[in-house]
């Protein structure tokens, strides 16, 4: 379960942190986001990281909690670039038709 | 590829790649040796551990330096470098082996 | 001059990455596999079930022990962990009655019965596989695998400097751009999971260390026998005086150490003189109880069962350099965390084997004529092939041979490995012999197919096929059944990929692919 809430808050940061990138906005928003929340998200981002770093090591302790953060955090991420993919894909099947 | 001003010739490529691969384990091996007798002998570590940290380290050290040779300018200076603190390092643990013995 | 700098490690990324690429290749998918490696042992003997007590694991090895060696040198017992069933036990015989070689080892079952009727030997080989290889000497298996790791570390440290944008590319795979995408796979791959290559390649090298660089403990110890007593605590045995004495009841003397240790389990008991008056036991403690790889160790008097000693190797260096070879093997990870491990894992195996790829891929566009290529592109062009499709298909095969070689067979357990070499070879010839874009497609597929037929055979040959497993609850069977399956579908997708990519190709071929080639060159 704890893997679970972890897992979420990894991906959430990765996407919000994705997001923050001029080059991903218009694939996962539609629309180009302005400097302010740009900076929001990237922001966002970077606490929800810390966030899932947080409920680790509540749960798993210092120790344990850091290596499975790590571990967890690349997960994250790569679900983000297949999110990112499935956006682009999407897009890019609706402009053919 | 077109030659680009500032590539790097054969005789140079092999200067460098000897000194980032033999060259640099035999420097990170005297290093390594040092740092263990210095731990003990000097700073009063265990030597288990002293030998333990010592070699660690080494492992970040052949990194680093096999990435310095690779990155600075010249090659001939590199070797005078690893020559140098070769020396520098094997009279250091030469005389570190002959004031105190190994167990 | 940071031209120069980026231009050199960009050189030396490039030419070590493919001399070593396919060893490390060998090495991540293997090592991969290790983590499962007790799991793999399980499905590999589909007769054994149910869990084992280490108590009553330790008192059956005995039992066994005592009927075949009972008068050896000595005896070594590695209890079953939480995560398989069996128990693995090594006996020197004694010096008078020499036994015949390879007979001096056996896997039991939880009761102390030999295990006889599939000899294999599991994940295990592929465990020993990522460090020791095969077929030839251990010690050069082992220094090649330490020059292949080294360069991993400055392989990595030299990507990241040399790809100024590594930190904007982030989140960026592009699918069916050609070598853009090889790129964007290599980079995702080699970024997403940074700090798990960073730490798995450091702490490989650490685990054979005082192989690799043994001058720190040959600067403070004349002699490493005596660093190795200091670490360990083990001292040497006491000659045995000819008195028998039997055994003390190991049981009791199990739960005696696992309390020492906080209830965490015994994992390895060494017996020196057993059944004599000078007999001594020593146990570890399990390795997957706690982060330190390197356990502590309690010593009991074998005839009376008195503790007469206990170790804890302390120091910082010592400390540090224990958690480094636990964070390394993982075992001390349960279930949620071994996975991210395995997936760590694979992405590894995907950031070699797409580097691997893209230096071909790179190359064939600056080739002066791409359909001609000159012999060494060629050559690296079909060891890739032999790597990535090749051992694929042999550790498919490899699991196939376990269910499909006859029980009673000769040497079963070597057959099985000779099996996953033999279809590495037949991949490797295959590669050889066919046209390469073509060899991919089919190579990929048959890797595939070879994958997707586990479960089926699993199914056909034991009672234990995925439906039963899953109405059974049996969750490593079923995972591992899965994991095939999975597999399965990745490379029959990366043949339909491949296939694709050769027709667009032969569509394309000719002046279009040397203009392409000539803008890429000129960029």
């Amino acid at each position: 379960m704890i893997h679970v809430l972890a897992l979420a808050l990894s991906f959430a940061a990765f996407l919000s942190l994705a997001v923050a990138m001029k080059r991903h906005q218009r694939d996962l928003t539609g629309r180009t986001l302005t400097d302010e929340q740009a900076r929001a998200a990237r922001t966002s981002g970077w606490l929800l990281l810390a966030g899932a770093l947080g409920v680790n090591i509540a749960a798993l302790g210092s120790a344990m909690g850091t290596i499975v953060w790590f571990g967890e955090a690349s997960v994250g991420a790569g679900l983000t670039v297949t999110a990112i993919n499935w956006a682009v894909n999407r897009k890019a099947g609706r402009g053919a038709r | 590829m077109k030659p680009r001003s500032g590539t790097i010739g054969r005789g140079e490529i092999a200067a460098r790649l000897l000194a980032a691969i033999p060259g640099n384990y035999l420097l990170t091996s005297l290093a390594t040796a040092c740092l263990a007798r210095l731990l003990w002998q000097g700073l009063g570590v265990d030597p288990a551990n002293a030998s333990v940290a010592a070699t660690l380290t080494s492992f970040l050290l052949f990194a680093v330096l096999a990435l310095v040779a690779f990155g600075v300018r010249s090659a001939g200076r590199l070797w005078l470098w690893l020559a140098g603190s070769g020396l520098l390092l094997g009279a250091g643990l030469w005389i570190s082996l002959m004031a105190g013995a190994r167990l | 001059m940071r031209d120069t700098l980026r231009q050199s490690m960009a050189l030396f990324h490039t030419w070590s990455g493919l001399l070593l690429g396919w060893l490390l290749f060998a090495m991540f998918a293997t090592g991969t596999a290790a983590y499962f490696q007790d799991e793999i042992t399980r499905w590999m003997q589909p007769e054994v079930a149910g869990d084992a007590n280490p108590a009553l694991a330790a008192q059956g090895a005995v039992r066994f022990l005592n009927t075949v060696a009972p008068d050896g040198q000595s005896w070594y017992i590695t209890l079953p962990n939480s995560r398989s069933a069996t128990t693995q036990v090594y006996w020197q015989p004694s010096a008078s009655k020499p036994a015949p070689r390879g007979e001096t080892s056996a896997v039991l079952d939880r009761d102390g019965n030999r295990i006889t009727t599939r000899e294999t030997r599991g994940g295990f080989f592929l465990y020993r596989f990522h460090f020791d290889l095969h077929y030839m000497p251990v010690l050069w298996a082992r220094y090649l695998v330490g020059i292949a790791a080294m360069f991993m570390l400055v392989a990595i440290i030299s990507g990241v400097i040399t790809h100024k944008k590594i930190f904007a590319d982030f989140f960026m795979l592009r699918f069916g751009k050609g070598q853009r995408s090889w790129l964007d796979a290599h980079n995702v791959t080699a970024v997403l999971a940074l700090p798990f290559h960073l730490m798995i390649t450091f702490t490989g090298l650490v685990t054979l260390a005082s192989m690799y660089m043994p001058w720190g403990i040959a600067a403070n110890y004349a002699a490493p026998t005596a660093f190795y007593e200091a670490v360990f605590g083990r001292a040497v045995a006491a000659e045995p005086t000819g008195k028998r004495v039997p055994l003390a009841d190991l049981g009791p003397l199990v739960s005696a150490a696992s309390n020492r240790w906080n209830g965490q389990r015994v994992g390895y008991i060494s017996i020196a003189n057993p059944n004599d008056a000078a007999a001594r036991i020593d146990m570890t403690r399990s390795p997957e109880a706690s982060f330190g790889a390197r356990g502590e160790t309690a010593s009991f008097d074998g005839a009376t069962g008195r503790l007469i000693g206990a170790h804890d190797a302390n120091g910082a260096a010592l400390a540090t350099e224990s958690v480094m070879i636990g964070l390394h093997t993982g075992r001390f990870a349960k279930w949620g965390l071994r996975w991210l491990y395995f997936l760590s894992g694979l992405g590894g195996t995907i950031m070699v084997g797409s580097g691997l790829v893209l230096w071909t891929v790179k190359r064939r566009a600056r080739l002066p004529d791409p359909s001609r290529p000159h012999l060494g592109f060629r050559m690296v062009e079909r060891l890739n092939i032999a790597a990535i499709a090749g051992l694929a298909t042999g550790i498919a095969v490899y699991f196939l041979a376990n269910r499909l070689l006859p029980l009673d067979m000769a040497s079963r357990a070597e057959r099985e490995i000779d099996s996953l070499f033999l279809a590495w070879l037949g991949i490797g010839l295959w590669g050889m012999i066919r046209p390469a874009r073509r060899a991919w497609t089919e190579t990929l597929a048959i890797a595939g197919a070879c994958f997707a037929a586990v479960p089926v055979i699993n199914a056909l040959t034991t009672s234990r096929g995925l439906l039963p497993s899953l109405l059974a609850g049996d969750w490593t069977f079923v995972a591992f059944d899965l994991v095939m399956l999975v597999l399965a579908a990745g490379f029959a997708m990366a043949a339909v990929r491949s296939a694709k990519v050769r027709t667009k190709a032969n569509a394309g071929q000719g002046s279009r692919t040397r203009r392409a080639a000539q803008k890429v060159t000129s960029a």
